[in-house]
């Protein structure tokens, strides 16, 4: 995640380029070695011969993005005379790529000497792109002057990285909500709806060949429906028998688990890429030291309009203040002639469509795995009950609040454990105010 | 299609060293949930403590066995009183939550770079319980048992597994006697009435809390052992093998055996294990023979299709049989406290 938004940021130059094609030429890696000229001229970059790689056995980060330990030499390249290199691995694995700093031609530096060595993970005929970033000596100070290492600029990126995870969250978090508010259900199954819309997204996109919006729309569409069925056919039969809550969320987690194998199998285990904005390197604009990519941009602008209108909503609208009710006391609302199973099955399509959404830009700002929903669960609660459980406009700051935190924190701790921090603030509010921020004490029982 | 070659798989995984583990861990989640009525997701972080209290003193600080025994319990505990005093008092549904969070806490911890020195990373302990195998008095790599029905049944296991197998079962045996003890005594119905109706035992002047309290870590005592168990005939301690899914995996067996019953877990884990063992040496036997078609299943889909089993079936016995193989269906309060 870290490392996919870094890439995005830092002018789309250093970080690995996660684009991968599928063939049955074995497992390997390629690249192209080039580096930014200082003429000012010469926009394109140029192509170095003769730079060689080593890949080595590696222990990468859980993520598979960040180089642990380094082992055994397990393979070598030389770039030929357009850059090109290509190397060939035993098998399938977590490696290590390293630039061979000493074959580049003199005044070509690598911007950022931490990544001199990438991480590679490898599944079964994978062939992973990797690039390194490099430039002319007065091109590699600028680029790094324009990164700017001061801890000020590096934290405004990454509140915006941590506002935009944020978003995504609270994409994810206020359907959970709003079905916690109106049946009582956690639902432990939302992870699988967040990674289903992120694959049927997927397979419209990669698989079917439509462009990458249309395939959204109809994900959305989808996942409202299948938010539908699963209302319909499961829980309102289990709510009709009066099985109580409790029952109900280990059958929702019975169902993440089924569901999450389900797409596994039908998925694989690899991360897939979207064939549009996957990688984009072009900056909308420039605030400062944060350079915005468009779909950072659309990421963030889109989720904050939809989880703004659908608070307002819920107070304007006739259909948002029934829901409220229903929230409220479902007994009550039925009885001043508010249809309670209807309410609650709008509620699952609403949900399912913003989950959706939800998943697909977690798709689009990391890859698509089979695991993209069930990592993110528990951040998903940490939101919702920071924010209080049940409370639209709670679980948006929540949202905002953990996703910034999270980002923020690697100022401080290892990016590894940027997670724990959320998951600390998670089990604190839940010891001193379960209500979370905004929600009211009488809901706790 | 080898029928017995299943039969025999089947069977020797229901008492395999896996299902010893499981079978641990669950009797401490049916203490948990299914006599007192919490809801601990947090189980496997019980384990993780136990099997890295263990490894931590004998690996990185060159205790004997025993000594990091005693650690891993005493870790155990640990966790119990530093979860159980800020969340016994919240709902159901939050200490779940709240659960899960820790265990999740606990695995990224120990799986950072920065404590490899103590935990050894991502790459976990290996190798620190050796003197558990030289107090083997078996050959370890000779086979013991029979091949029975005419050499069809394959029950034959080398010395090194009726070892680990032997241990297992007989700390399952204390373990179901502890339970027995523990729920036919006076303390044991003092937990049912809070799992029945917490503020009915409030009222008859019993200190909820600290029987919440101590039974939270007396099961997660159970689930201690079980980490420990798990670690030292691993010989070594994985931190991914602490994942949120394990607990889930438990609490379905505890489920299929049946909640409030002392041999629920055991023979729910038993059954689990069986279950897996099965369809997963069907599965194969048919994707190899061609039954089913490569284009519909592959080898590697197979160990999936059993995780989706795993799910539907505890989707299945919630809705159907909420109660198990032996449970009684008035005693699954689990829903008295909303």
């Amino acid at each position: 995640m870290l490392w996919a938004i870094l890439a995005a940021i830092g002018v789309g130059l250093f970080g690995a380029d996660f684009a991968s094609a599928q063939d049955d030429d074995g497992e390997g890696t390629q690249g192209i070695i080039q580096y930014r000229s200082d003429d000012p001229e010469q926009s394109d970059r140029v192509p170095l011969e003769g730079v060689d790689v080593v890949v080595y056995q590696a222990e990468l980060s859980e993520n598979g993005r960040e180089v642990i330990e380094v082992g055994d030499e397990v393979a070598t390249g030389t770039s030929g005379a357009d850059g090109a290199f290509s190397v060939d691995v035993p098998g399938p694995g977590d490696y290590a790529v390293e630039l061979q700093v000493d074959t580049l031609p003199d005044g070509v530096e690598l911007v950022d000497e931490e990544r001199q060595q990438l991480a590679l993970r490898l599944t079964t005929n994978e062939r992973t792109n990797v690039l390194f970033n490099l430039a002319e000596g007065d091109a590699a100070s600028q680029i790094r002057g324009r990164e700017g290492d001061s801890r000020l600029d590096r934290g405004a990126r990454l509140l915006v990285d941590g506002i935009k995870f944020g978003l995504i969250i609270g994409m994810c978090a206020i359907g959970l909500s709003l079905i916690f508010g109106t049946t009582g259900l956690v639902n432990f199954a939302h992870s699988e709806m967040i990674t289903f819309g992120a694959v049927i997204a997927f397979f419209f996109n990669v698989t079917l060949g439509l462009h990458l919006i249309p395939a959204t729309i109809i994900a959305m569409v989808l996942g409202g429906l299948a938010g539908v069925g699963l209302d319909l056919g499961l829980w309102r039969p289990l709510r009709h028998r009066g099985v109580g809550l409790v029952t109900m969320m280990i059958i929702s987690i019975g169902l993440s688990i089924l569901l999450r194998y389900a797409i596994l199998y039908q998925f694989g285990d690899r991360s897939q890429a979207y064939d549009q904005y996957a990688v984009q390197t072009e900056t909308l604009f420039s605030l400062g030291p944060i350079d915005m990519i468009p779909k950072d941009a659309i990421i963030i602008g889109l989720s904050l309009v939809l989880l703004v209108a659908v608070s307002v909503a819920l107070r304007v609208t006739k259909l948002g203040k029934a829901m409220r009710a229903v929230s409220d006391n479902p007994d009550l609302a039925a009885s001043t002639g508010i249809d309670v199973n209807r309410i609650v099955t709008i509620v699952w399509f609403l949900a399912g469509v913003l989950v959706t959404l939800g998943g697909v830009f977690q798709g689009l700002s990391e890859s698509v795995n089979w695991q993209n929903g069930f990592q993110i669960l528990l951040l998903v609660f940490a939101a919702v009950t920071l924010g209080g459980l049940g409370t639209d406009y709670g679980v948006i700051v929540g949202s905002l609040v953990v996703g910034a935190l999270i980002f923020l924190s690697t100022l401080w701790v290892a990016p590894e454990l940027k997670n724990v921090g959320a998951l600390l603030v998670l089990v604190v509010i839940l010891m001193i105010r379960p209500q979370g921020i905004f929600g009211r004490s009488e809901r706790i029982g | 299609m080898d029928l017995m070659d299943i039969v025999s798989n089947t069977l020797r995984a229901g008492i395999s060293q896996s299902a010893v583990i499981y079978a641990l861990a669950a009797i401490g989640l049916n203490l948990h949930f299914g006599f007192t009525g919490l809801l601990n997701f947090g189980q496997v972080g019980f384990m993780a403590a136990g099997a890295y209290g263990l490894g931590i003193t004998t690996y990185t600080y060159n205790w004997p066995l025993w000594a990091g025994i005693l650690a891993g319990l005493a870790a155990g505990v640990v966790l119990g009183l530093l979860l159980g005093a800020p969340t016994l008092r919240l709902r159901a549904d939050y200490l779940a939550i709240v659960t899960i969070a820790a265990g999740e806490i606990i695995r990224l911890v120990v799986r950072a770079a920065r404590l490899r020195n103590i935990t050894g990373g991502s790459n976990g302990l290996n190798g620190f319980a050796d003197s558990f195998q030289n107090w083997n008095p078996l050959d370890p790599s000779a086979a013991y048992g029979a091949r029975v029905f005419e050499g069809e049944l394959n029950l034959r296991f080398t010395g090194a597994d009726l070892w680990e197998m032997a241990v297992g079962w007989s700390l399952v045996a204390v373990a179901v006697f502890v339970m027995w003890l523990l729920v036919t005594s006076p303390w044991g119905r003092v937990l049912k009435s809070i799992r029945e109706d917490e503020d009915a035992a409030r009222a008859l002047g019993k200190n909820v809390f600290r029987f919440k309290m101590q039974s939270l870590i007396l099961g997660g005592t159970f689930g201690t052992v079980a980490g420990m168990y798990f670690a030292t005939v691993n010989n070594s301690v994985q931190p991914d093998n602490y994942s949120t899914p394990v607990t889930f995996f438990a609490l379905t067996a505890a489920i299929m055996g049946g909640l409030g019953k002392v041999f629920g877990p055991v023979v729910g884990s038993m059954l689990f294990w069986m279950i897996l063992a099965f369809t997963d040496n069907l599965l194969r036997q048919l994707v190899s023979e061609g039954h089913i078609p490569s284009s519909l299943m592959e080898n590697v889909q197979i160990g999936q299709v059993r995780f989706m089993l795993v799910g539907l079936g505890l989707v299945l016995l919630m809705v159907f049989r909420p109660q198990g193989v032996f449970g009684d269906k008035r005693e699954i309060a689990i829903d008295a406290r909303r």
